[in-house]
């Protein structure tokens, strides 16, 4: 009787206290996250801890630091925190003032949060026994996430993100109202202890976090927005459609499962889907961008949590998973309010019968009209397409990654064809599974690339593998005439859109005819014309006429092919320069096994410029796509120091892409 | 001036007198007018490719033309100027009118073989010429029947791969030369013009010093009379021959 008295007492309790360590770990992240600039945000940011769970959350953290756990930084934001200055100071400074962060943070300490802080802490010795005792019911319907998001003009304070099941009601509620206080209203019986959104993920609680990394992980937003070009006029003096795109490879999960040696160093809480996901979601929601092109998108996760979620936060999703049995795809999702849709097409890269093409990866391209705010009048703006893709990873197969980015090539040319022959602005972002300055990288800036004789391996410089005996080397031509895709990339069908297959008939194919029999019969009512139409055909004694029903069948489309060398002609650049000029070291956006690298891109449609050094190497400039800003990438050594990725903060084995764009707006 | 027989003439060729008179003309133009109708409308729908036979692109149609020598060009009619020969719809379709035709380079006199489109019209005013233009290529005597049959085939094997553009391709037998010429769409488009030259020099295997001239149906039609013999005489002595090996 005792013990199931105490058990109904320390049920509640225990939950509390889970509930409470999850919302400590969320909090920690959401520091972070408010910390970092957003790339529109001009007015406060707010951590719009109104709600009391924000409060038990803080009060948490509070009693975390008074554990004497000092030496890691806190900065509870409190509010009005991230202004342009002040995202970019250093972490140093941060760190030099932890005194005044805290006397900032204590003045919202409430009598009652502090009180609950205590309780909590009483019952923190039964915990164990309880959760041993009686496991906890686990949550199945939703399970919520709380998400800061900006302030400022066009954001709400804060929404707390209903995840799964939605409960839209809680949706609709005045979001500053609604920051924090997380999922349903409290249920009877057990008043004490509010519901928590991570109850489900109870078991998941990651390990006690020694390493800070919301403060290692920083990254700037590097805004060029009003730096003079090269003209030394200020960039968009005039009006501009500007909008934010992201591209990001959030890991699936059966991928990461099919190749845990990978993520050995990851404690398994941290690997747990629902966990990654709100913390995606939380990224997501932070950012806010216009675009989001997300690879590595599993299909069930997509159907029953991202699309929704993302639908609820404004966005309307595509999606191609890829070929075969693949569970995973491409997503590219855009705000309906900034963009119409102009077509979608998904690109499967596999050819059924093509060594060449047999894998299973997909892209997915987008046009959008962007939609101009009425108060800028009679304007017209050109359309954009965004194409997002995930590139073969396999670094020996560079053939393969070539012919794949072909096809995606040849469907941007066809969708982002305007009808002078010219192209509409172009994004084209994605995992690429290659490095910078590799033969892959160097065809998409260039536009050209020489290939015959490369080994395969080469093309995307992931691993050198010149020290083995057989290399696959490319030959020429690259890809089968039977692709319909010309060496500059372009469909061949793109030539005369009007008729899909034409029948096109090489010399050689239609002198085979010359000798069959039909031909050898005189026209029924051909009238004769002494020294015109009185010739006879002679068939050779040597025509065989058996030939003829062999090859004819499938006319192979004939068209000039280039000797060892592919190109294209859409002029794209990249966001990132690959480079972070302030640490002297590369930038990274994945590091598999530790070692850093660079595989991820946004490029964009951009101006070549005169090559004075007349190297193969192009130069660009800003065209009707202006690149206004990017969120700033990390280098290897600051993954290191965050236990690599995914780490408990960022929850793919990628950082994500973000870039701000301008686009010249027109009046009409 | 701007009427039909001007049209089926090869300007530059012009050995012969450009002042037709224009009644007789008009005549033979109803005449040929209210043929095409009655043939056109049984042709469409008989000319499809046999039941195992390789189908084209387009059908396409085969017509003659020749300038009687010694009888003055005004009392000639239309109907005796051109001829359709026939039109086809498939690969075995098109070797059997071709194999029953002489070489262009066989023909005697001042002849021309057109292949175009079935229902254009070897002449500037078809509706599919008014606008287009053709290059012209000029040929020493002995090499036009290759040329003819590489460039007709070019054509009915799509090629060009300019859309919708080609509308035919002549070859013309005159006294010191031959020429062959294909005509397409829009003369303005500069993109597929480039891109017929191109095909072009493949196709014909011409050495790239080769000299192809651009005309468009416009320019012909306005200078019928720059073409005399003194030209076509000073085109002789200064126009690079074509070397076909």
């Amino acid at each position: 009787m005792i013990a199931s008295c105490l058990c109904y007492l320390l049920l509640p309790a225990a939950r509390l206290f889970r509930a409470l360590s999850d919302a400590f770990f969320t909090c920690r992240k959401n520091v972070l996250l408010a910390k970092s600039s957003s790339p529109q945000v001009e007015g406060n940011f707010a951590m719009a801890p109104r709600g009391p769970d924000q409060e038990e959350c803080e009060g948490l953290l509070q009693q975390w630091r008074e554990e004497g756990s000092g030496q890691v930084l806190l900065t509870v934001s409190d509010g009005p925190l991230v202004d342009k200055g002040l995202a970019q100071s250093s972490l140093a400074l941060l760190m030099d003032n932890p005194g005044e962060q805290d006397a900032a943070s204590e003045d919202k300490w409430s009598s009652r949060q502090l009180s609950d802080l205590r309780a909590a802490e009483n019952l923190e010795e039964s915990f164990p026994e309880v959760l041993g005792e009686e496991p906890l019911p686990e949550v199945e319907g939703p399970v919520w996430a709380a998400v800061p998001m900006q302030t400022g003009p066009q954001y709400v304070d804060s929404v707390v993100l209903p995840v799964g099941a939605l409960a839209t009601e809680q949706w609709e509620e005045d979001p500053a109202v609604v920051a924090w206080s997380i999922g349903p209203e409290p249920v009877p019986a057990q008043e004490e202890a509010p519901i928590w959104p991570f109850e489900g993920l109870g078991q998941l609680q990651p390990p006690p976090v020694e390493v800070p990394y919301h403060e290692i992980l920083w990254r700037e937003w590097e805004d060029f927005s009003t730096q003079p070009d090269a003209q030394g006029l200020e960039a968009g003096d005039g009006p501009q459609f500007q909008f934010t795109l992201m591209s990001y490879n959030i890991l699936a999960q059966d991928l990461m499962q099919q190749s845990s040696e990978l993520y050995l160093h990851c404690h398994p809480d941290i690997l747990n889907w629902n966990y990654r996901f709100a913390n995606l979601m939380q990224e997501f929601q932070h950012w806010d961008p216009d675009i989001l092109c997300l690879q590595e998108v599993q299909e069930d996760h997509y159907w029953e949590q991202l699309e929704p979620s993302l639908r609820m936060m404004g966005f309307t999703c595509f999606y191609k998973r890829r070929t075969g049995c693949k569970t995973d795809g491409c997503a590219v999702c855009y705000k309906p309010a900034r963009f119409r849709l102009l077509c979608a097409s998904p690109v499967e890269y596999l050819r059924p019968g093509l060594e060449l093409l047999n894998r299973d990866n997909v892209g997915l391209v987008l046009l959008l009209q962007p939609l101009v705010p009425e108060g800028l009048g009679q304007v017209s703006v050109a359309p954009l397409c965004v194409a997002n893709t995930h590139v073969l990873y396999n670094p020996r197969r560079g053939d393969v990654k070539l012919a794949q980015m072909a096809i995606l090539l040849a469907e941007v040319d066809k969708v982002a064809k305007l009808s002078d022959g010219s192209h509409c602005p172009i994004i084209l972002c994605g995992d690429l599974n290659s490095v910078p300055d590799s033969p892959l990288y160097n065809f998409i800036r260039d536009g050209e690339l020489q290939y015959h004789g490369m080994p395969a391996w080469k093309v995307s410089g992931q691993e050198d593998f010149s020290h083995q005996l057989y290399q696959r080397k490319l030959q020429a031509p690259l890809w089968p005439s039977s692709l319909g895709i010309t060496d500059c990339c372009q469909y061949v069908t793109s030539c005369h859109p009007k008729k899909q297959e034409r029948r096109k008939y090489s010399r050689d194919v239609l002198l085979r005819f010359r000798f069959c029999n039909t031909a050898c019969q005189r026209p029924i009512g051909l009238v004769l014309m002494e020294g015109v139409t009185d010739a006879k055909p002679e068939r050779p004694a040597g025509w065989a006429e058996s030939v003829l029903e062999e090859d004819t069948s499938e006319p192979e489309p004939d068209f000039p092919r280039t000797v060892g060398t592919i190109q294209h002609c859409l002029h794209l650049t990249s966001v990132y320069t690959h480079f972070l000029p302030q640490h002297g070291r590369p930038e990274i956006t994945t590091m598999p096994l530790g070692l850093g690298m660079t595989v991820d891109y946004i490029f964009f449609s951009a101006e070549s410029r005169e090559n004075g050094n007349r190297t193969d190497r192009r130069l660009y400039q800003d065209g009707t796509l202006k690149l206004l800003g990017r969120l700033s990438l990390l280098s290897e050594e600051i993954l290191w120091a965050a236990n690599g990725l995914p780490n408990p903060f960022c929850s793919s084995d990628h950082l994500c892409l973000l870039a701000s764009f301008g686009m010249e707006v027109t009046a009409l | 001036m701007n009427n039909k027989f001007d049209a089926l003439k090869d300007d530059d060729s012009g050995d012969h007198d450009q002042n037709e008179e224009n009644s007789t003309q008009k005549d033979g133009e109803k005449e040929k007018t209210e043929r095409d109708k009655s043939q056109s409308s049984s042709k469409r729908k008989a000319v499809v490719p046999g039941p195992a036979e390789h189908p084209l692109q387009y059908n396409y149609t085969f017509w003659y033309s020749r300038r009687t020598p010694g009888r003055p060009t005004s009392s000639q009619s239309y109907e005796q100027n051109i001829k359709q020969i026939g039109t086809f719809a498939s690969v075995e379709q098109f070797w059997r009118f071709y194999s029953h035709m002489v070489r262009p380079g066989d023909l005697t006199g001042h002849s021309d073989f057109h292949l175009f489109k079935e229902g254009i019209k070897p002449m500037w005013e078809d509706d599919a010429n008014k606008n287009g233009g053709k290059w012209i290529i000029r040929l020493r005597k002995g090499l036009a029947s290759r040329c003819w049959e590489n460039l007709i085939l070019a054509m009915l094997g799509e090629q060009f791969m300019v859309g919708e553009e080609i509308c035919g391709a002549v070859v013309s037998v005159r006294f010191q030369e031959d020429i062959i010429s294909i005509w397409n769409k829009t003369a303005s488009d500069q993109a597929t013009t480039a891109r017929i030259r191109d095909t072009l020099r493949r196709v014909l295997n011409l050495p790239p010093n080769t000299i192809m001239e651009y005309k468009t149906h416009t320019d012909s039609i306005k200078m019928p009379g720059r073409l005399g013999p003194q030209r076509l005489l000073f085109q002789n002595l200064w126009k690079p021959r074509l070397n076909v090996p």
